[in-house]
């Protein structure tokens, strides 16, 4: 199945969902109650009553504020996903440090996270988005490809990295190699000159590349193509930085410097598997689609020129436009 | 004249001369003494008013570092109080609608009273329906009327927002507190509530995953400067926070003991070596990063109890963490004025 094979499909209809809030503070319940009245939203204070509580109402999407002691949101979190892993999570949080966020990334694939106090419009929004994605089918895991899926990615996918460092370089070569097309590319329109000539699952990026602005561009090419999974390579504890990988680049998994080869290998796997699976179910593209507020900055910081080459990649699976 | 006499006068001179210029050098060595110990004092009381100047300093520049935190901490009650007043602003609108439906229900109810005078058999069989139907709309327009969670919802909000903000005061007002310069004389000061107050302070220092257990009573009150004791307390708090990288207690606890207040700050953290617990008093003594301490902090701590007759000591075990205990004085009738 080539690139051009895969067809457009229009967005799913309809926003209100059935959510399940997980926090114990009365304000936060209030205020979200009221703010998403237009959904179906029911409130659990126990965190350890909330996996069961997410499968027994089968609910699109979980909010779960990170403070619910005696246990961490990203710890609720983790539970429900192997409980209920159609659901979405959002993960109310304020004072993330680096750390839990790359919890968030890595561990619990988060959806969007809300730093509080949150926007009413950004939050309606995620929400919306993640009704939407909630309920696009197939859900997506986290298993590493099949033989046969191995095969054709090996075959078909290119794997494409853009990091001007030698060490990381020579890492990524010698583990990822054997395995996949590889690519190395200076900046990302070198990665996008590849692009369009060849199909590529996965993005492998410096968060700062050194050459020119890079994430503006990726944030266009996830809003196009979310099913070009992404890993950061990040290097520094940035808690903005993390925020604007989760919600605007819904990057799908985060290596610390200097990278681990074992840790490469899983994350490649993973990503490589994880755009094969959406590839085929375009419909499960809504799961992977980063916020809205992100398009219009991208977009008017851009070149047109480019804004059209990145739109006009083969291979684009729904209509993001429309939204 | 008799020279045995002038003899005796002439001796009796020379002594009244001898003693005169001895009391002469003895005022002029009391007027030296005193005038050194006047300058001594003087220089004393130079010298506190600029260690005081100094903690002042200090506690601006760890004010400083808070800034940030704060701004985070006020941000929250902050935003929950605006959005829910947008919120709140479309439910009024919501509900203007169910009022609007309401009103027209009654309108439509009022229009049988007008027909019923010029109606014929067939019509008031038409307008028999009519009342019924105008029955159940205004029945249904009240039922949603009553059912809506709007007001109270919005009641909720409102409440909530009140509260946030009353929060909000109160962080403001423990940031004055701590901030003050205008007062450099001893007052009676709550020490529980200064503990309360520095851990407003220091709450941006300690993630989620630091659990604070306060366990401290109804404790004495202390003389002291306002806004002293703040940063001892917030000296301590913000070191126990930095030696916990992963999860851990911090566990204040005091006592009213004799004429003293006795306070544990127990960390489950990395503890101190031995190489460096005799440094920790020192002035610019940091094992954190460049720009994330003063290095001064537990100085100013020590300095400070010192100042108010109290001590300050450490116990610690590396890789499982440090008590630092505190002991300020407290005279038996200010403490029993407040117990």
């Amino acid at each position: 199945m080539s690139a051009s094979d895969i067809s457009t499909l229009a967005q799913p209809a309809g926003i209100a969902s059935r959510i399940l809030l997980v926090t114990g503070d009365a304000p936060i319940q209030h205020a979200l109650a009221a703010l998403l009245r237009e959904h179906e939203l029911l409130i659990c204070a126990d965190p350890e009553a909330a996996p069961a509580a997410a499968v027994r109402s089968d609910v699109d999407t979980i909010i779960c504020h990170q403070r619910v002691p005696p246990a961490s949101g990203i710890a609720v979190l983790r539970e429900i996903r192997r409980a209920h892993p159609r659901a979405m999570c959002l993960l109310l949080c304020d004072r993330p440090d680096p750390r839990l966020l790359l919890e968030a990334i890595n561990e619990v694939e988060v959806f969007r996270l809300i730093d509080l106090p949150w926007d009413n419009t950004g939050l309606r929004g995620a929400v919306a988005d993640a009704a939407r994605g909630g309920r696009a089918l197939p859900v997506l895991g986290s298993e590493p490809p099949t033989l046969d899926e191995t095969d054709s990615l090996k075959r078909h996918v290119s794997l494409v990295v853009v990091d001007r460092d030698a060490d990381a370089q020579q890492r990524l070569r010698d583990v990822l190699q054997p395995v996949y097309k590889l690519h190395f590319a200076a900046g990302f329109d070198r990665a996008l000159q590849f692009m369009e000539q060849h199909e590529t699952g996965t993005l492998v990026f410096a968060t700062r590349a050194g050459d020119g602005e890079i994430m503006a561009p990726l944030k266009a090419l996830k809003r196009s193509h979310p099913q070009v999974t992404t890993i950061a390579i990040d290097g520094q504890n940035d808690t903005d930085l993390a925020l604007e990988l989760i919600n605007e680049l819904k990057v799908f998994r985060v290596l610390r410097r200097p990278l681990q080869p074992t840790l490469c290998r899983q994350y490649a796997d993973a990503a490589m598997a994880r755009y094969w699976r959406i590839k085929h179910n375009p419909q499960a593209a809504w799961r992977v689609i980063p916020a809205a507020g992100a398009r219009q900055e991208s977009t008017q910081s851009l070149p047109a020129a480019l804004l059209n080459r990145i739109r006009g990649l083969p291979g684009r699976l729904i209509e993001t436009d429309a939204r | 004249m008799d020279w045995t006499l002038l003899l005796l006068l002439l001796i009796a001179l020379a002594a009244i001369v001898q003693m005169w210029i001895a009391l002469v050098n003895q005022r002029r060595q009391t007027l030296s003494a005193n005038f050194a110990v006047e300058e001594a004092q003087q220089e004393l009381e130079r010298l506190q008013a600029a260690q005081a100047q100094t903690i002042q300093v200090i506690k601006l520049a760890a004010l400083g570092q808070l800034v940030s935190g704060f701004a985070r901490e006020i941000n929250m009650p902050l935003g929950l109080s605006q959005g829910n007043i947008d919120v709140v602003r479309e439910m009024l609108d919501e509900y203007r609608g169910l009022v609007q439906q309401y009103d027209a229900a009654v309108q439509y109810c009022l229009q049988p009273v007008d027909l019923l005078f010029s109606a014929d058999k067939q019509s008031l069989d038409k307008l028999v329906k009519f009342v019924e139907d105008a029955r159940r709309k205004l029945f249904e327009a009240r039922a949603a009327l009553d059912k809506s969670p709007l007001v109270k919802n919005a009641a909720d909000l409102l409440g909530d927002s009140r509260n946030a903000l009353a929060q909000l005061s109160g962080r403001v007002l423990s940031i004055k507190e701590f901030a003050r310069t205008d007062v450099a004389t001893p007052e009676l000061i709550d020490v529980g509530a200064s503990i309360d107050n520095a851990l407003a302070l220091g709450q941006s220092r300690l993630p989620d995953r630091i659990k604070v257990v306060r366990a401290w009573g109804t404790l004495p009150k202390v003389r002291c400067v306002p806004g002293d004791l703040d940063q001892v307390f917030l000296s301590l708090i913000n070191n126990a926070a930095a030696a916990m990288e992963g999860e851990g207690t911090l566990t204040i606890s005091g006592k009213a003991s004799g004429d003293r207040v006795e306070l544990m700050f127990d960390d489950t953290g990395s503890g101190i070596t031995d190489e460096i617990l005799p440094k920790i008093f020192e002035p610019f003594f940091t094992t954190r990063p460049r720009g994330e301490g003063t290095g001064l902090g537990l100085t100013i701590a020590h300095k400070i109890i010192n100042t108010l007759g109290g001590s300050i000591s450490v116990k610690t075990t590396p890789k499982r963490g440090s008590t630092f205990s505190v002991s300020v004085p407290t005279s038996a009738v200010e403490s029993a004025d407040v117990r």
